[in-house]
């Protein structure tokens, strides 16, 4: 998160962003968890702290680390209000991915992916993109012999032949 | 072994009534004393408070540890700007590590911002609450119990007992004579204006108390019934704010033309008051004439920026904080979500002290998306 304060500013904080930040960093201190801070600013913070101590994410670069005994312990705090659940190292996706899936969740990452999209994923368990377009199709003519088709699509011969049931059923 | 009782009651050292005490409910002004003397007063009672609570609260002891503050450096009241504050967040928490007493029951707010705070508080520390309103009202006038008959738009004491800003409202039937008007979560206007009436037929001066918004529906009834009474009887003070109603909120000097229309009040800063609390806090804030909100010599505050918590420069806006000495049940050493601004010395309204100015709470939503920010300015 330090080195992204260059890599990748934060927006400029205001008033009322800065206190939100500053008003969290004391409340999980003054509980006695772990707190790690961008100095002088409210670019980012880490809190280590179990999972039904937060109340309200203040946003602003903020991360609450949870420890758990095993890394698929994960799977029992995810539901569908979590959209997106990075992993790391990435090799023990396997372990818990489908397992999440049935949690909920849209999107499984490897840690660092979070804001980076692949064409074509899905966005909150659609794909969005389908839904900004009307699909016309221009299919090919009845001379060629589709994959997987036993018979011709010619309409005409098929009825000719009686076999148009056979094409259907 | 036999007693001697009378010498009992000879060296038995009882500690009923404290400097703290003397102040809350003492028969001198606490907002008409010389700064010299205040100063001395709230060093003293908030040095004592921070020291109270250090030694009975373990969490508030490392919480002061970790801050490298000990109460010896407290030496004047700007040492007092050093003494660490709870985030009002942590009333929020289930887990809190504050301790309280068996005595001490529940307090909650209403979650405006969408978590609901609860606020433990023992006998002693809602008696100074009370403390903390009598004398407030000195701001507004000096009436004795049997002058001021109190509408109060709310419930009573027993229905209120969940919901802070109507319990405090309700507090007021311990001092003046109270109707209530909210009963099952129903606010009656047309009743209302009945019990207003009968409140008008029993004491000399009426004292309507409620949120801004109650009042302003209120006064509209009022009008439209062509509800009438004598003039200047009616004192109106309003608490609370507009909360959800925040997309309906009149301009202060819109509600004062709708109250004095209505309730035939002809000098709204001397009869239309607002008052200023929140659960974490102990005590209440009152308007003087000038419409500024005094602050008692038992309470210390601090206006601090948003990064790092520091004090800001005199008569300039940030985060309030405050160092409340009336709690005995939690340490309400407390900043929180109020941005405001705080003025010394010399008020319009004649007194020398301190005022805070409440400019608006920090905006949570503003990252969240349309739907909350609809919901606060639009839906009631």
């Amino acid at each position: 998160l330090e080195e992204y304060r260059t890599l990748l500013p934060p927006a400029r904080r205001t008033f009322d962003e800065s206190a939100r930040v500053a008003l969290t960093r004391r409340a999980e201190a003054f509980c006695g968890f772990e707190v790690l801070a961008s100095p002088d600013s409210a670019d980012w913070t880490i809190a280590v702290m179990p999972p039904e101590a937060v109340t309200e994410h203040p946003l602003c670069r903020t991360v609450y680390v949870h420890e758990v005994a095993d890394a698929t312990d994960v799977c029992e705090w995810v539901d569908e209000k979590v959209q997106t659940v990075a992993v790391a190292p990435w090799e023990r996706v396997a372990e818990m991915r489908d397992r999440l899936a049935r949690r909920g969740v849209s999107r499984i990452v490897e840690l660092g992916m979070n804001n980076v999209f692949r064409m074509g994923g899905s966005h909150d368990g659609m794909q969005p993109l389908s839904r900004l377009v009307r699909f016309v199709s221009v299919e090919r003519p009845a001379y060629v012999h589709g994959k997987g088709m036993v018979m011709s699509n010619d309409q005409t011969e098929l009825l000719k032949a009686g076999t148009l049931r056979s094409l259907i059923l | 072994m036999t007693v001697d009782a009378a010498s009992a009651f000879k060296y038995e050292k009882l500690d009923a009534v404290t400097p703290l005490d003397r102040v809350i409910f003492g028969s001198a002004d606490p907002f008409a004393l010389a700064q010299r003397d205040e100063e001395t007063i709230r060093l003293a009672v908030v040095r004592d408070a921070v020291d109270f609570h250090a030694a009975r609260d373990p969490s508030y002891r490392r919480w002061l540890t970790s801050a490298a503050v000990g109460v010896d450096e407290l030496q004047s009241v700007k040492d007092l700007d050093r003494v660490p504050q709870l985030p009002t967040a942590i009333f929020k928490r289930r887990n809190s590590p504050l301790v309280h007493s068996a005595e001490a029951r529940p307090s909650r707010s209403s979650g405006t911002l969408g978590t609901v705070s609860a606020v433990w508080r023992d006998h002693t520390t809602t008696q100074r609450l009370l403390g903390s309103v009598k004398a407030g009202l000195r701001l507004i006038d000096s009436w004795y119990e049997d002058e001021v008959h109190v509408v109060n738009l709310g419930p009573d004491r027993q229905e209120a007992a969940g919901l802070w800003f109507a319990y405090v409202m309700s507090l007021l039937e311990i001092v003046f004579p109270t109707t209530h008007c909210v009963k099952a979560d129903v606010f009656d206007k047309t009743a209302t204006l009945q019990k207003l009436s009968n409140a008008l037929g029993a004491a000399p001066s009426v004292g309507v108390v409620g949120p801004p918004m109650l009042v302003a529906d209120l006064a509209a009834t009022a009008l439209r019934t062509r509800w009438s009474c004598d003039a200047d009887r009616i004192t109106v003070v309003t608490a609370g704010g507009w909360k959800r109603a925040v997309g309906e909120a009149l301009a202060r000097d819109e509600f004062d033309d709708l109250v004095c229309r209505a309730f035939g009040v002809s000098d709204p800063y001397r009869d239309v008051r607002d008052a200023f609390n929140q659960v974490e806090l102990n005590t209440v804030l009152f308007e003087c004439r000038a419409r500024r909100k005094h602050v008692p010599p038992w309470v210390h505050v601090t206006v601090r920026d948003p990064v790092a918590l520091l004090p800001v420069a005199p008569e300039s806006y940030g985060l309030l904080s405050y160092l409340d000495a009336s709690a005995s049940s939690y340490p309400c050493f407390i900043v929180g979500d109020d941005i405001g601004m705080l003025r010394d010395g010399a008020c319009p309204c004649g007194r020398i002290g301190r005022t805070v100015e409440i400019l608006r709470r920090v905006r949570r939503d503003e990252s969240w998306g349309c739907a909350l920010k609809m919901d606060s300015d639009v839906v009631r």
